[in-house]
């Protein structure tokens, strides 16, 4: 080989000609990858989903729903179609849900190794529960997909749902390096961090998540969740309305308003707001959540008379509901809502029987399940003592019924500040006890978090001159305006 | 002769001028690269959307703003320096790399929304995005800088586009360019930019491999011999053997080479893409940086040993004029460029280390200029012409309106200097005066930017001029060979010129196997050659249908290695070939050599005519003077008086067909003086052939006769006598002699004769001359060794005439090839019997010669004439 002749100049011809062919090769693969997401043999099929999928992320049910219902006319064999239509109808279909995923089952052959592991993933969360089985097979996933950030969202639930909640955090920023445009991704940390009382961080990522999905409710309905929880309600109540106007019917917002409402003191204003959002909610569960919180809204604006019809309302539906497990459990929550409702006005008679009825679904269920249920009916028989006058009684259920921080997982979203005024009923109980330092350690934390939450700056007025007062230390409240 | 330096037998460099030339690749090439650098350019300086954000490009998790350019965008939002932009235009970003896409989807005059963390708050800002042009003063000087390159290689390239080397060279100047005007800028957030980034990455790629790679071939491949050993030496290892011969040209070497640094691009971006680190600078990932340093750094160490180990004292000052330039050029860039950005993550100094990269290209340029590197210094020797004598004239013009303005204006308002009629009688003037100051420019360039070419030159004439005037065909040869070989720097060059015995080219080796085998004159490649009339490459040979010396020629050629075979021929004769060898710089004979090796033969066959011609001449004047000598010789033999013999009168005549003849007549007095009664012998004799052989045997054969004749004047004893001792000196050549004893007192004529004609007799009183009676033996001397010649005697009488010839007379022929005849002689010899003798002679002779009518004598001619008183 001599080096002085043509030949080298060939090598040189060969090597560019390698590069380009290498790089013309990357761009093939990834454009056949980008294509091969979704089985599907109709184009309109894949338009719909794709559609449905976008909506599905914004959290506009509806339209997810009726997406892949419409993809599935397409198409009906189109898996992931079914597989995504199956999880939205399982609150309030589930034997329609069921189906949906044995008739995925059925194409098991015919579908991508992705999607495959996806129903292999569906049928394991539905059915045997097996944990480690399920820890496994998003392990598998995420291993064979790693830049699917679905798979991140669902391995970071999965150990949420384990109380594995540094590991489900971690889970998430690790998604956010894979892809920082994943919007929902940021929704969830947004949470997780409010929940573990990081506000600033909170507000960090969900104006991210804002940013990323300006034409979407469901941002700046997190965003006013966010401000209403620390008590900047009137930034809460302008992103939480400019989520109604970019969609009138998400009733979340509504929700959030009456929060906003009720720590603002107007429980009247907040009643309307939970019926609007009772009226516009999607599945049976939601609107029997928003009518309760109508109703002890209403029950503390003192219309007792408009409380109790809303009340009857709700009961009057656990009439209509058909056998079956979930039916029972929506029962059992009628039962403890009425209790509930008792228990505000004071009442003990028969509280006992529907505390009882509603706890019974959850005995054979997990720890963790029946736990939650214990600390409700704890709170319900804690609130009856306190407005019964026994308040030693009453501060020793409640406190019983307040969740530690520690225990708040991802946090999740929540319309009636339940335990915020569990922590408000004990100063109060404190202080009649005559125990105003406990009182106001009581409230220390809460105020901190919102200095404006008016049940509690209520109380803390009542506990006398030389304390601290509430509205200065609410200026060192994190995240105040 | 053959002129071989010691490096000639080495296997190795089978450079050629062969083979065909990639250039409409290279030309393809040329035009693609040209066409993104202009475009990248034009995307650089056409106005865009811009942020007015001047990025940290290490920044992870948004986008931390260094600086804010005045009056931009996102000043006006209130943006400041240290602020991190997390998301443009509703999307997330996490490094600055991603932020041009993003860019590239608004336009200037478009409000975009920004997502910015200050501190600890994050907030939204609207930017309206300005146009903007992101081509700055350092972008221009890059974009230079890449275009000096460019020009440098298409200049080289034009030039000799058959030279492997050159064509790197070519392709690294290329590779420069883009790597300057497509990799050394920002992004523009246009669709240019894909593939101006693309181009500049595989710049970035291949750039240092072929910078690498053109350092080990240029000046001239690299050799490695860090394995050899002398023998007696011990062995070295298998491993330090097998190294040497991987770096001496395996192909493994260049391919990876050329593969490392995309493979390394490849597996870091992988990395990154699996969560690794990985740090970016200007768009590439660090470890290219550093990869393209130490190739770089690497083709100075191999451009530091060819100028270490040149011999040439020559060839090593533009080698060490390149190093000092390229070190110059390169150190910066490595430290400034590659270094900081790696190790400090400081990329602000970029620019301190590009701008001295401008060094290499002029280096380059000087280095082509100077010392005629790549030999391309025609083209630039003109430019030059041309833009000195452009600059001479413009600034005379302007000297001439200022000078002028200023000269009329003292004495009147008048503008004619400015007027458009100064500028063309000006102009006019210009183009009278051009040629002349063309040429004149010219020498003047010539000597003080090409002293060396003008040299070269200048020893290119006078050689021609020598081997034109040179007539000695050793020293010609020592010209066409040694000098010619010295002068363009040939390993090898031979001449071969046709053989003595049979005409085939040889290159008159004398040693068995050292030279090249002998070509016949009837091969297929001399004819070819001659056909071609050009250069004829070896190679071109491959698949010709040559006859088995010509192959066995060209094979023997091959090995020796000879490249190019040329034709000395003039008028259609083939009278050498020139086998051209390679330069010793290994580059192949470029076009311009080849027409100087052509120019060299055409001369060479011109000085082989006239140096033949020469000899020949010489050769002539040298027999004519030999002629001359034995002429005098000859004359001199010839008897100087004629005999005295009372009543007898003889005259004798003797004319040469040449100079020196063969006929010879003469006169004996055998025993005692004639004047007292003594005999007179008479000889008149006739050699075969003419010039010096004939004269030689006829003085042989007179002093033979007359040897014998004294001993013994019996005219039978003489002739046998003579005979035999002539027939021992040449067998093939014979004499004719006739020998006539002449008694005075008894008017008696005793004789002998062979192979002569019988002279004539015309008695006394009758008009008709007769033959004497003749011997019956009448062979030739010398013919046979024993012959009995007998003797014949007759008789005179007063008033006899006779004539004693040999055939030249009788055998004269005419122009028509018409023989004069024994009639024509005898009429001739009757018509003037009665003039005196040397009247008769002259008489005789001028007959012959009306006949004959001017042609060519081609026998002598010699007579006695004898009359008895």
């Amino acid at each position: 080989m001599v080096l002085t002749s043509r030949r080298s100049l060939r090598l040189l011809v060969v090597a560019l000609a390698v590069t380009g062919l290498a790089a013309a090769g990357t761009a093939v693969a990834f454009f056949l990858r980008s294509r091969r997401d979704v089985t599907t043999s109709s184009e309109q099929a894949l338009k719909a989903y794709n559609e449905a999928r976008e909506n599905d992320l914004k959290m506009y049910e509806r339209e997810a729903i009726s997406g892949y219902a419409a993809a599935l006319q397409y198409d009906p064999h189109f898996v992931m179609a079914t597989l995504r239509l199956a999880g939205k109808l399982r609150g309030r279909d589930p034997e329609r849900a069921k189906s949906l995923l044995a008739s995925a089952a059925r194409s098991r052959d015919e579908i991508t190794p992705r999607e495959q592991l996806m129903l292999r993933i569906y049928e394991e969360r539905w059915g045997r529960r097996d944990t480690a089985a399920l820890g496994a097979l998003y392990d598998e996933y995420l291993r064979r997909f790693p830049d699917d950030p679905e798979g991140y969202l669902m391995r970071c639930d999965f150990l949420a749902s384990q109380k594995r909640t540094a590991e489900a955090l971690a889970e998430y920023e690790r998604l956010l390096t894979v892809n920082p445009n994943y919007a929902i991704a940021y929704n969830v940390l947004g949470y997780a961090s409010a929940a573990r009382g990081d506000f600033a961080k909170a507000e960090d990522y969900l104006k991210r998540y804002r940013y990323l999905a300006p034409d979407q409710a469901n941002p700046l309905d997190s965003l006013g969740e966010l401000y209403a929880l620390i008590g900047r309600y009137d930034e809460a109540e302008d992103v939480l309305k400019k989520a109604l106007a970019i969609k009138g019917d998400f009733f979340p917002a509504y929700g959030h308003l009456g929060t906003v409402e009720i720590g603002r003191g107007n429980p009247a204003k907040a009643a309307e707001y939970y019926l609007k959002a009772s009226d516009e909610a999607t599945q049976p569960l939601q609107r029997l959540d928003f009518r309760f919180y109508a109703s002890i809204a209403l029950l503390n604006a003192g219309d007792e008379a408009a409380a109790r019809k809303e009340r009857d309302l709700f009961v009057a539906e656990a009439a209509g509901l058909p056998p079956g497990s979930e039916a029972e459990r929506l029962r059992a929550k009628i039962s403890f809502y009425q209790a509930a409702f008792l228990a505000i006005k004071g009442e003990t008679t028969g509280l006992d029987a529907l505390l009882a009825f509603a706890a019974a679904p959850y005995e054979k269920e997990p720890d963790a399940e029946r736990k939650g249920v214990e600390q409700g009916v704890a709170l319900v028989r804690g609130v009856a003592a306190a407005r019964s006058g026994r308040c030693e009684e009453a501060v020793a259920l409640l406190r019983g019924s307040q969740q530690p921080e520690s225990e708040f997982g991802l946090g999740g979203t929540q319309y009636y500040p339940a335990n915020d005024f569990g922590r408000v009923l004990v100063a109060g109980c404190l202080h009649d006890l005559g125990r105003n330092e406990e009182a106001e350690k009581e409230l220390e934390s809460l105020l901190k978090r919102n200095p404006r939450f008016a049940p509690a700056v209520a109380v803390a007025a009542r506990l006398g001159p030389g304390r601290p007062a509430a509205e200065a230390r609410a200026a060192r409240a994190p995240g105040a305006p | 002769m053959s002129v071989l330096t010691p490096d000639s037998s080495s296997p190795e460099g089978a450079v050629g001028v062969s083979g065909r030339s990639p250039r409409r690749l290279l030309v393809f090439i040329g035009v693609l690269a040209g066409l993104l650098a202009v475009l990248s350019v034009v995307d650089m300086f056409m106005p865009k959307a811009y942020d007015g954000v001047v990025p940290d490009p290490y920044s992870m998790g948004g986008i931390v703003v260094r600086d804010l350019v005045s009056g931009g965008a996102a000043e006006k939002a209130g943006l400041r320096a240290g602020d991190t932009v997390l998301g443009i235009g509703h999307h997330m970003l996490n490094k600055a790399a991603e932020a041009p896409p993003e860019l590239r989807r608004h336009r200037a005059g478009e409000a975009v929304d920004y997502l910015v963390r200050r501190g600890g708050e994050v907030f939204e800002a609207k930017l309206v995005l300005t146009p903007f042009r992101l081509g700055s003063a350092t972008y221009f000087y890059f974009a230079f800088l890449g275009l000096l390159f460019f020009v440098l290689g298409a200049f080289v390239v034009s030039r000799r586009a058959d030279d492997p080397a050159v064509q790197v060279f070519y392709v690294l100047c290329i590779l420069f360019m883009l790597f300057f005007i497509c990799r050394l800028r920002p992004s523009s957030y246009y669709w240019i930019d894909y593939f101006v980034q693309v181009a500049g990455t595989l710049a970035l790629f291949l750039l240092p491999a072929v910078f690498l790679h053109f350092f080990l071939l240029f000046p001239a491949k690299k050799t490695f011999r860090f394995a050899e050993r002398a023998a007696g030496e011990a062995p070295v290892a298998p491993g330090l053997l097998a190294l040497q011969r991987f770096l001496n040209g395996s192909p493994l070497l260049f391919t990876l080479l050329y593969t490392l640094p995309p493979v390394l691009y490849v597996l870091q971006m992988a990395g990154a893409v699996r969560g690794g680190p990985r740090r970016l600078i200007y768009g590439a990932p660090t470890l290219n940086w550093i990869l393209l340093a130490d190739y770089l750094i690497l083709g100075l160490l191999a451009l530091a040993h060819t100028w270490w180990t040149s011999e040439d004292r020559a060839a090593r000052r533009p080698i060490l004029v390149l190093l000092l330039g390229t070190v110059a050029g390169i150190v910066p860039f490595v430290v400034f460029a590659v270094f900081f950005p790696s190790l400090f993550r400081e990329d602000r100094y970029l620019a301190w280390g590009v701008v001295p990269m401008a060094i290499i290209p002029l280096t380059f340029a000087y280095t082509i200029v100077r010392f005629r590197l790549f030999d391309v210094e025609v083209i630039v020797r003109k430019s030059l012409v041309y833009a000195i004598l452009t600059a001479v004239v413009t600034g005379l013009y302007a000297l001439c309106v200022v000078a002028g303005n200023a000269l009329v204006s003292t004495v009147s308002s008048s503008t004619l200097f400015s007027s458009p009629s100064f500028a063309f009688g000006f102009g006019l003037v210009v183009v009278l005066l051009f040629d002349p100051l063309r040429r004149r420019m010219q020498s003047v360039v010539d000597r003080v930017f090409f002293r060396d070419r003008a040299d070269f030159q200048r020893a290119l004439l006078e050689m021609s001029r020598s081997v034109v005037s040179q007539l000695e065909r050793p020293k010609l040869r020592t010209l066409l060979t040694s000098r010619t070989a010295e002068l363009l720097r040939l390993e090898s060059l031979d001449l071969l010129l046709p053989r003595g015995e049979d005409g085939a080219f040889t290159d008159g080796t004398t040693v068995a196997g050292a030279g090249l085998p002998a070509l016949p004159m009837g091969a297929v490649l001399p004819r070819l050659v001659l056909e071609r009339g050009a250069p004829v490459r070896l190679a071109e040979l491959e698949g010709w249908m040559l006859d088995v010396d010509s192959r066995a020629f060209v094979a023997a050629a091959k090995r020796r290695p000879v490249t190019v075979l040329l034709p000395l021929a003039t008028h259609g004769k083939l009278l050498g070939l020139l086998a051209v060898g390679r330069k010793r710089s290994e580059e192949e004979l470029s076009r311009e050599d080849l027409d100087h090796l052509l120019t060299i033969a055409n001369q060479g066959a011109l000085g082989l005519e006239a140096a033949g011609l020469h000899e020949e001449l010489t050769r002539r004047a040298e027999m004519e003077r030999d002629l001359d000598i034995a002429r005098e010789i000859q004359t001199s033999l010839f008897p100087r008086e004629l005999p005295r013999v009372p009543g007898v009168s003889f005259f004798g005549v003797s004319r040469p067909a040449r100079v020196v003849g063969g006929d010879f007549y003469d006169f004996l007095e055998v025993d005692g003086d004639v004047r007292e009664g003594g005999r007179l012998g008479l000889v008149v004799g006739d050699v075969s052939g003419k010039s010096i052989p004939a004269s030689l045997l006829m003085v042989a054969a007179k002093e033979i006769v007359y040897a014998r004749a004294m001993a013994d004047p019996d005219p039978g004893v003489v002739f046998r006598e003579s005979n035999r001792r002539l027939y021992d000196i040449k067998r093939r050549m014979f004499v004719s002699l006739a020998y006539f004893l002449l008694d005075p007192k008894t008017l008696s004529l005793n004789y002998a004769f062979g192979g002569q004609p019988t002279p004539l007799l015309l008695r006394a009183g009758t008009s008709a001359a007769v033959e004497i009676p003749a011997p019956v033996n009448r062979l030739p001397l010398g013919a046979l060794r024993d012959v009995p010649y007998d003797t014949v005697t007759f008789y005179l009488s007063p008033g006899d005439l006779l004539l004693f010839y040999t055939d030249g007379l009788n055998e004269a022929m005419s122009a028509e090839m018409a023989p004069y005849g024994d009639e024509r002689l005898k009429a001739s010899f009757v018509r003037h019997a009665r003039r005196p003798l040397p009247e008769l002679a002259d008489e005789l002779l001028e007959d012959i010669r009306q006949f004959t009518q001017g042609a060519e004598q081609y026998d002598d001619q010699t007579f006695v004439l004898m009359r008895i008183a």
